[in-house]
């Protein structure tokens, strides 16, 4: 977490990102600039997982992604041809695990339709990285997507890994 | 444990080139107007001046649909300052509010006859643009907030009732300027003055247990109007722009200060500024950020409190605050507040449990802080150099959670951080005459009232 350890930290990070690149394809997109999602309502980004035939696009609304600030996100979750799962259910979790914390606020997730959620209530109450976990249960199959972000001020937010497991 | 030499010799090498990089800090400042920021940091810069639409960020209009209202904040104006609202007559929301030290009282504690008070009072100004009110976040508007310091005996001590007969004798035609026509409470069998569901005064409960719902609605909407008219006033109190903002102002997207203009800030403040905004060593940022240098999130830096550990409870914060919170009758969700309940995202999302939110306090805005000594929410701090060499070695203990890790900056360091601190005073964004008792002609008073408000001197 701090000045000591960052520069390790940072290899880390990148050796991990390859890693998993092999194995999740990840995409991120929002009209206009690249990866400066901040508060973009149009904003998604995707996550394949080929082994696990998965797909996950999450789609944020108003302040998507932006420090201090509320925020609902739309996740779809499909097999890897598009095609709607028919039972599935998710819950999502989070925090900071560098500072010891959790989410600063109780996401709620809320089924819309067989394959579509809202995470209502996301939180990120200070720059850094943060940890996402969305848990994926399909029948006896438990799939979680681990995302880590790193968030801050003024700057481009940096995926630094997605992880099936 | 014996130390490695090799390890001994990294470390003493280490400290001699942060010895070094020191010196030359303060042998060869960077010269004035030179490129002193990155891109990058500019942006973040500019996240935290205080914007020119300041109001639109604020809360309090959210649930109170008089933020904004002239009417309204002049009638909380007068309301803020009197002293008739208390039970005894004797103090008004000045008496801890000076307005002079950005509404703070510069105690650790406020003196007082009832129980004993374990807060500072917090600053006021700019306190409408946080979701959370008070140290812990157990009202979240300033309407609530200004409800429960009402009835607390260790404020006004009035109940319910009371407040409503004492604005109806004193200030009929401004309420109903503003709120239309006041009920008749003039039957004191329906309307017995001390009848409250939560007050300290005895008894209270019962008489309010007795009224018919019908007249309880009517004190409960003239009392919520009276917190809202404070609540419009308070929320006007916003941070003016201090030599800081003026700084981030005269800086161009390079960094550089813009030909014509002066540097706010000294090579001493830009490098406490530099240190302030440094995510990897200070990282005062994470937490005091955006234009009230606050998140106003909850957080644990496990300041001391002067309780002693065998004999006092230790004040447990946000994690006694929310349970408050969530069963307080006056929240963003209660029949009273002029949002719908699907508005109240904080309210409706707030983390309720964790371990995380023991002993984690609101962090306070940094806007005017050189007014507002003492600090920390006990006030154990006298001024900000105690503030400071606290961060630099904060209380770690086992099995206690605490967001902050030991600063360990040099002596210099802490003195540029400090002058840093110092400019962020601007005073309120408000003319001067929202800053003084109000002329009170027009309103039906006690002589006494009279002659105490003439005599108030700001
Ligand atoms: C006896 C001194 C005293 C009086 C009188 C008093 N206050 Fe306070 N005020 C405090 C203290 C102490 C706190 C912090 C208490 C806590 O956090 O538990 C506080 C907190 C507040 C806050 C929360 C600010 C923030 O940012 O968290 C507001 C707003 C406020 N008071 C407004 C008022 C109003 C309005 C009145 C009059 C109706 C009033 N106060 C009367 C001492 C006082
Ligand atoms: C992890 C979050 C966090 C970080 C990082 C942090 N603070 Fe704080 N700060 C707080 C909290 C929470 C309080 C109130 C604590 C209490 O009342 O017990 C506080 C209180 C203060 C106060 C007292 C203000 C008042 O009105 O009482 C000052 C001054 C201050 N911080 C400055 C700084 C500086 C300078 C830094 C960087 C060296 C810093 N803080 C880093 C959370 C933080």
């Amino acid at each position: 977490m701090r000045s000591g350890i960052g520069l390790f930290k940072g290899k880390i990070f990148l050796s991990a990102v390859t890693l998993f690149l092999a194995s999740v394809q990840f995409s991120v997109s929002a009209k206009g600039e690249d990866s400066n999602l901040e508060g973009k309502e149009d904003a998604v980004m995707t996550f394949k997982s080929e082994s696990h035939d998965l797909a996950i696009e999450i789609q944020g609304k108003r302040h998507f992604l932006a420090l201090n600030k509320i925020q609902h996100w739309d996740v779809e979750v499909a097999q890897i041809d598009g095609e709607a799962f028919s039972e599935v259910e998710m819950v999502f979790d989070g925090g900071m695990p560098s500072h010891g914390h959790g989410m600063p606020t109780t996401p709620k997730v809320m089924k819309q339709t067989d394959s579509v959620f809202v995470i209502k209530g996301i939180k990120f109450s200070m720059p850094g990285v943060w940890e996402l976990y969305f848990d994926i249960k399909r029948g006896d199959t438990n799939v979680r997507l681990t995302l880590e972000i790193e968030l801050h001020y003024g700057k481009k937010l940096k995926i630094l890994s997605a992880r099936f497991s | 444990m014996r130390s490695h030499p090799l390890l001994t010799l990294c470390v003493t090498a280490l400290i001699g080139i942060i010895g070094l990089i020191g010196i030359l800090n303060i042998a060869f400042p960077e010269g004035e107007g030179g490129t002193i920021w990155e891109e990058q940091e500019v942006a973040i810069l500019r996240t935290l001046a205080i914007p020119q639409n300041i109001m639109e960020q604020s809360y309090e209009s959210l649930t109170n649909r008089y933020a904004g209202v002239e009417e309204a904040e002049r009638f909380g104006h007068r309301l803020f300052f009197d002293e008739d609202l208390s039970i005894n007559r004797e103090r008004s929301c000045a008496s801890c509010h000076h307005p002079e030290k950005a509404f703070t009282d510069g105690l650790p504690t406020p003196i007082s006859e009832a129980e004993p008070i374990t807060r500072n009072t917090p600053t006021i100004v700019g306190s409408g643009l946080s979701a959370w009110q008070f140290w812990d976040g157990r009202r979240d508007s300033l309407w609530s907030q200004a409800l429960e310091s009402l009835e607390s005996m260790n404020e006004h001590g009035t109940p319910r009732t009371l407040v409503a007969l004492r604005v109806a004798e004193k200030h009929k035609e401004e309420y109903e300027a503003v709120f239309g026509t006041l009920p008749d409470f003039s039957d004191s069998r329906r309307f017995p003055p001390f009848a409250s569901p939560d007050s300290g005064v005895q008894d209270s409960d019962v008489l309010w247990a007795q009224m018919s719902e019908e007249d309880r609605e009517q004190v409960n909407l003239v009392f919520t109007n009276v917190g809202k008219a404070i609540g419009a006033y308070e929320a006007k109190l916003v941070p003016a722009r201090s030599r800081f903002d003026e700084y981030i102002a005269s800086l161009n997207d390079q960094g550089e200060v813009m030909e014509g203009h002066k540097s706010a800030l000294n090579q001493k403040e830009i490098a406490g500024l530099k240190l302030f905004m440094d995510e990897e060593s200070a990282q005062c940022i994470s937490c005091h950020n955006g234009p009230m240098l606050s998140s106003f999130e909850f957080k644990a830096i496990n300041a001391p409190d002067g309780s002693d550990e065998h004999t006092d409870r230790k004040d447990i914060g946000r994690k006694e605050g929310v349970i408050k919170l969530l069963a307080q009758e006056f929240n963003c969700k209660s029949k009273f507040s002029d949002a719908t309940p699907e508005m109240c995202d904080e309210l409706n999302f707030v983390k309720a449990d964790g371990m995380e939110l023991e002993g984690a306090f609101k962090v306070p805005t940094l806007r005017n802080v050189a007014l507002t000594a003492p600090y920390m929410h006990s006030g154990v701090f006298n001024n900000l150099d105690e503030v400071l060499q606290y961060y630099n070695r904060p209380m770690i203990e086992k099995g206690v959670h605490i967001d902050v890790e030991p600063l360990k900056l040099v002596p210099h360091q802490l003195e540029q951080l400090e002058a840093f601190l110092m400019t962020l005073n601007g005073g309120i964004a408000v003319e001067k005459e929202w800053l003084q008792a109000p002329p009170m002609e027009g309103v039906k008073q006690n002589k006494k009232y009279a002659a105490e408000t003439s005599s108030i001197n700001f």
